[in-house]
């Protein structure tokens, strides 16, 4: 047999480097290079700046506010819907019966967008005829007008996300509970460890690397949280939702500010990376790979 | 049973969404907004189902979703399968350089690309087309690098023998190898299909009259437009465009669970 076979090894490439190289690699070249010339709105013209769009997104509140809430949206999406869905797993593992009946309740939101979430949940916070205010009427506490009291929007957000975001979350920690022989557990139990010191020993160690993998996912695409947001608050009220990607989207394509948003674009890729590499070095330390 | 009872009520909650929007579209005028609400409809009305159909072409937008995701998924089949087994069976200089070069596109989020790629298309005169959705996600470095992992494991000697029975390569491609990998390639296909369908910013920059519209963006544009049409309509347009991806969830569970799993850990 032929082991050298060039030309049909790059002619099977053609498609996939063609369409790579014309939408991920030389964008993203471009945005880096965009990032640093002012472009007039409709036009694609552009002259070098320098460093003026990352002077001008430094020095603005706004963007440093959008940083914050980015931050802030991060906490309050990754931790609970993490937390969560690692506790929904665990007695729907220890409970097969209740795996076959609740399972699929639980995994349901993964065939849902986040837009489509966002309109489940639009109605629910309406502050007059929603069923959350009603409730909390009925439990005497006034509720909140959800999506446009700057107290609370970033909150309704996130709980609408992590509705949407358990789904997937169960899905792979189950999947990683499956895999732990049930042997260990039945060991660890007739060495008469609790339950805790089973958990805490045994199993949560023997997750880890699902552990890392599902926070991973989960703090990129919070990160890129963007549908439930346009939908739900449109990045309001007082921009206490506005997150990096929409205030990005804003300055792209509703003020047509290509130059500065090609900075945000850079530096938000800049912190997806650091938070991806820092999630790495911490895993090193930690997971147990059996 | 503790148990029964603390997985109970965060099922519930889970449920609730879903059970309370086929509450509100089903209800009847001045019900939905009546104060105390009642949860459940007085009786099941599907005037709000109508009105729906009537006043937004959702059955377009469904028809769009199902073009855009079908295709995209079908390209990156196709460009990912051959690509992969380029890198996986066949011995070229620069290998390890391209290998490289598409693993890397892997980390570059789109939010990067989402600006010049528009740049592009406008150029191309390609906007508010179904090339615009489709074209810039025909391939995928993840499909490349998940395949190849796969065919990785399928023996060489296999090869070896069937090309001494007069078998070429591209034959053994498509005869042996992709039906060798189906649980991977059907794993890979869900996945592809489910990103593509759930797309939004790009679609929302890309598309611009009511007939290119996918589900996603047509659901908050029909909000936005009919902002003193009765939230009973509203849900009810909800309620449809969600209703073919729950449904085909409910239907293929086990593989659906088991593509995203499997095209998860190996990423």
């Amino acid at each position: 047999m032929k082991r050298n076979s060039p030309k049909l090894a790059w002619g099977l490439l053609i498609p996939t480097l063609t369409v790579l190289s014309t939408f991920v690699i030389y964008p993203a070249l471009r945005s880096f290079v965009l990032s640093f010339q002012d472009v007039e709105p409709f036009s694609k013209r552009g002259f070098f700046v320098g460093l003026e769009n990352y002077q001008v997104l430094l020095s603005s509140p706004d963007y440093w506010q959008s940083l914050k809430v980015t931050g802030l949206f991060l906490l309050l999406t990754v931790v609970p819907s993490l937390l969560f869905s690692l506790i929904i797993a665990l007695l729907l593992d220890a409970n097969p019966f209740f795996q076959n009946a609740f399972r699929t309740f639980f995994l349901l939101p993964v065939a849902i967008s986040s837009s489509m979430a966002a309109m489940l949940w639009i109605f629910i916070y309406n502050p007059t005829a929603g069923f959350l205010n009603y409730t909390l009427d009925l439990l005497g506490i006034p509720g909140p007008n959800w999506l446009s009291d700057p107290d609370y929007a970033i909150l309704a957000v996130a709980v609408a996300t992590i509705w949407k975001e358990i789904g997937f979350n169960v899905i792979f920690f189950l999947a990683g509970l499956t895999a732990i022989p049930t042997e260990l557990k039945e060991a660890a139990e007739l060495d008469g460890a609790s339950t805790w010191q089973t958990l805490r020993h045994v199993i949560l160690p023997l997750l880890s690397p699902t552990l890392f993998f599902v926070s991973v996912v989960s703090v990129i695409n919070s990160l890129q949280s963007f549908g439930q947001i346009h939908i739900l608050t449109a990045g309001g009220p007082m921009g206490e939702t506005t997150t990096l990607v929409y205030n990005l989207y804003r300055d792209a394509f509703v003020k047509f500010r290509t130059g500065l948003a090609s900075s945000e674009a850079v530096i938000l890729f800049g912190l997806i990376m650091m938070a991806t590499l820092f999630q790495f070095r911490m895993a090193k330390k930690r997971i147990h790979y059996g | 049973m503790l148990a029964t009872l603390v997985l109970f009520i965060p099922a519930l909650i889970q449920m609730f969404p879903l059970v309370y929007l086929l509450c509100v579209s089903s209800k009847e005028g001045a019900e939905v907004i009546q104060y105390p609400p009642k949860f459940f409809p007085k009786g099941l009305s599907f005037l709000n189902y109508k009105e729906a159909l009537e006043s937004a072409p959702l059955a377009r937008f469904l028809f769009n979703s199902l073009i855009v995701a079908t295709s995209i998924t079908l390209c990156q089949l196709f460009t990912s399968i051959l690509a992969a087994y380029s890198l996986s069976r066949l011995e070229f200089r620069g290998k390890e350089i391209v290998t490289a070069l598409i693993v890397a596109t892997m980390m570059v989020p789109g939010e990067v690309t989402i600006i010049p790629n528009y740049f592009t298309l406008a150029s191309w005169n390609w906007l508010n087309t179904y090339r615009a959705l489709v074209v810039p996600f025909s391939a995928s470095g993840f499909g490349v690098f998940f395949l190849f992992q796969f065919f990785k494991t399928i023996p060489k000697e296999l090869e070896e023998a069937a090309s001494l029975e007069g078998c070429s390569r591209m034959r053994f491609l498509f005869q042996f190898m992709v039906p060798l990998s189906l649980p991977a390639i059907t794993a890979f296909a869900i996945y592809s299909f489910v990103g593509a369908w759930n797309q939004y910013l790009w679609p929302l920059i890309v598309t611009q009259t009511t007939e290119m519209q996918t589900a996603q963006i047509g659901i908050g544009m029909f909000r936005s437009q009919n902002e003193s049409m009765s939230w009973g309509v509203i849900m009810a347009a909800t309620a449809m465009l969600i209703s073919p991806t729950v449904l085909l969830f409910i239907a293929t569970q086990k593989q659906f669970v088991r593509g995203i799993t499997m095209s998860g850990i190996k990423g």
